[in-house]
């Protein structure tokens, strides 16, 4: 085996032909600049430890310093549009109850009950309510957290109106998602965010409502899960039927600080890997016959790529169409990158986020309650809300187990259920390789992984920040 | 055989995802407007008994004020372990504007 990348600096080496970059500035329009101005550096090759993704020592790490210091999104606020709205989310073992006031500020409550700490709403609940009534000997509150209701007060002349108000979390939001953080000395959100809303300026989240919402269990750590997605280095191997149609070796990876990266995957361009050329119309046709998302292919028999254009012009155009249609709205302003790539982003620690019109998806990796072992996987589509500006109610959630296959969410398209099929198949064999293996660590690729080895630093970050009082050695 | 209907409230007084309780011979029922269809179920939730009505309507589906337990409102079954239990559910018509209930008639599939 020869190896071409010895001779230069680490993580300076790249696939071989022409750049993301150079191949969305050959559409001729105006993408955002900073889709190309490349946002990398080299953060170092030391292996990943396993144990970072099985030990029950490090899952505790964890919980102790991370989930309960990090920004993290709990619901969207269209699961919280009206004063009593209520949702509660839940990560690792703890329990938040997010709640919409009468004045239409957003709250959230450790959820228990001040008096014998039961769950003041159940796990997994949502609804709306006058007030926070305790199910188990009715302890109420106010929306806004005041005490308002002992029954049988006279045993309780210990209890104060004043002490009895019920605690709360940090809450802020952006983009339409209502983000926690149970550490009270946490920077604000917009400092976590940092370039985030910047790059999606143009791209109001919040003005979405979510039209599909699956929740998936996996067989894996939380990290495992959402590296699988930060990648597309592994499209050739899992996703052998794309490759007509989607760049993979030669995709575009950036890194903001600590809590952001990107990747910019091309959509109507082939993978390198193929030696073969292909004419503009075979992948075309290749495109549509895929169908990405739903309805895709719906009226485009006919598409043809004239002289001189592209088949990522034509997709281009034929969705922007197809979607404005779907949506009563006009997205020709839209440049093709926009309209087609697959730009995620990653938000720390177990977000992903699409500013593009084919992939309107959310993901979302939490840990499965205390178990290292698996994850909880949210898949949300946000669709832009009608012009009628007539919110649709967010769709209920799908919920999968661990053995269902997205072919069997209702509606979802074949295509891209295969697509995730494919992505979560490959879970339970890293876990359990993960415990196999008797290296005691992965190895990344300098660039195509960076954003991997970027989520490692930053959680290092947090694990090992000065302990609090309060906090175990 | 005739079954009586009796006249609760107008339309207009209950807007998409609004809900109000009324009293029927001796039935407490929870007459709701669910994104524009109207239903009747009983408004005593069948796993702790607290009372429907206020609770959120969305996607054919309301939950309970005081667990969260979600109904279907057309069938009255129940989703979870906590709502094993399904809902009554009651005959509703619609006549002159007048929203109808009836304790005796058969409910529509």
């Amino acid at each position: 085996m020869n190896h071409p990348a010895e001779h230069i600096a680490p993580g300076a080496a790249r696939c071989p032909g022409p750049s993301t970059a150079e191949i969305i500035r050959a559409d001729g329009d105006q993408p955002p600049a900073h889709l190309t101005v490349p946002s990398y550096e080299f953060i170092g090759d030391r292996d990943i430890p396993f144990a970072r993704y099985t030990s029950r020592q490090f899952h505790e790490l964890e919980k102790e310093r991370l989930w309960t210091r990090v920004w993290q999104w709990a619901c969207r606020e269209d699961d919280i549009p009206g004063p009593g709205d209520y949702f509660v989310y839940e990560i690792t073992d703890k329990s938040v109850l997010i709640v919409r006031t009468e004045s239409g500020a957003i709250k959230a409550y450790p959820n228990a009950c001040l008096h014998r700490g039961t769950q003041l709403k159940p796990a997994g609940s949502a609804g709306r309510s006058k007030n926070l009534r305790c199910p188990f000997h009715g302890f109420t509150w106010s929306l806004e957290g005041a005490l308002e209701d002992v029954p049988c007060r006279w045993d309780f002349p210990h209890v104060q109106d004043e002490t009895f108000r019920l605690p709360e979390l940090k809450v802020d939001t952006w983009g339409g998602f209502v983000f926690i953080n149970f550490d009270q000395d946490a920077p604000p959100l917009a400092e976590h965010l940092g370039v985030l809303p910047e790059h999606f300026a143009k791209w109001d989240l919040a003005a979405k409502f979510t039209a599909r919402h699956v929740r998936k269990l996996l067989p894996a750590n939380w990290k495992a899960c959402l590296e699988a997605f930060l990648e597309s280095y592994h499209v050739l191997e899992t996703h052998p039927q794309g490759v007509l149609t989607v760049g993979d070796a030669n995709s575009q990876y950036d890194i903001y600080g600590d809590n952001l990266s990107r990747f910019v995957h091309l959509v109507g361009y082939p993978s390198p890997h193929l030696k073969e050329s292909f004419s503009q119309q075979q992948i075309l046709d290749a495109l549509l016959g895929e169908g990405v998302v739903e309805g895709v292919a719906e009226g485009a028999d006919k598409l043809r790529v004239p002289e001189g254009q592209t088949a990522r012009q034509v997709f281009a155009t034929h969705l922007q169409g197809m979607f404005g249609q779907a949506y009563g709205r006009d997205f020709s302003h839209l440049s093709i990158s926009e309209t087609i790539d697959a730009i995620e982003y990653c938000l720390f620690p177990n977000t992903c986020l699409f500013p593009s019109l084919l992939f309107p998806m959310v993901y979302r990796f939490r840990p499965n309650g205390d178990d290292p072992d698996s994850c909880i996987f949210d898949l949300l589509f946000l669709q832009p809300v009608p012009d009628s500006g007539v919110r649709p109610d967010p769709a209920e959630v799908i919920e999968l187990g661990f053995e269902q296959s997205f072919h069997e969410v209702p509606g979802f398209d074949p295509g891209l259920a295969t697509i995730y099929d494919q992505d979560t198949g490959n879970l339970i064999g890293q876990q359990r390789g993960f415990k196999s293996s008797t290296k005691p660590g992965q190895t990344l690729g300098n660039y195509q992984e960076v954003r991997i080895r970027q989520l490692h630093q930053t959680l290092d970050k947090y694990l090992n920040a000065p302990i609090r009082q309060g906090e175990r050695a | 055989m005739s079954h009586s209907f009796h006249t609760v409230f107008p339309v207009a007084d209950l807007p998409p995802g609004a809900s109000k309780a009324v009293q029927i011979d001796g039935h407490n029922i929870l007459v709701g407007n669910s994104a524009g269809e109207f239903f009747a179920v009983q408004n005593r939730c069948t796993h702790q008994d607290s009372p429907l009505e206020g609770g959120r309507i969305r996607n054919g589906l309301i939950a309970c004020p005081l667990h969260g337990v979600m109904f279907d409102v057309k069938t009255g079954c129940g989703r979870g372990q906590m709502g094993r239990v399904p809902l009554r559910t009651y005959a509703l018509q619609v006549s002159d504007g007048q929203i109808q209930v009836s304790v005796d008639a058969p409910v529509a599939a």
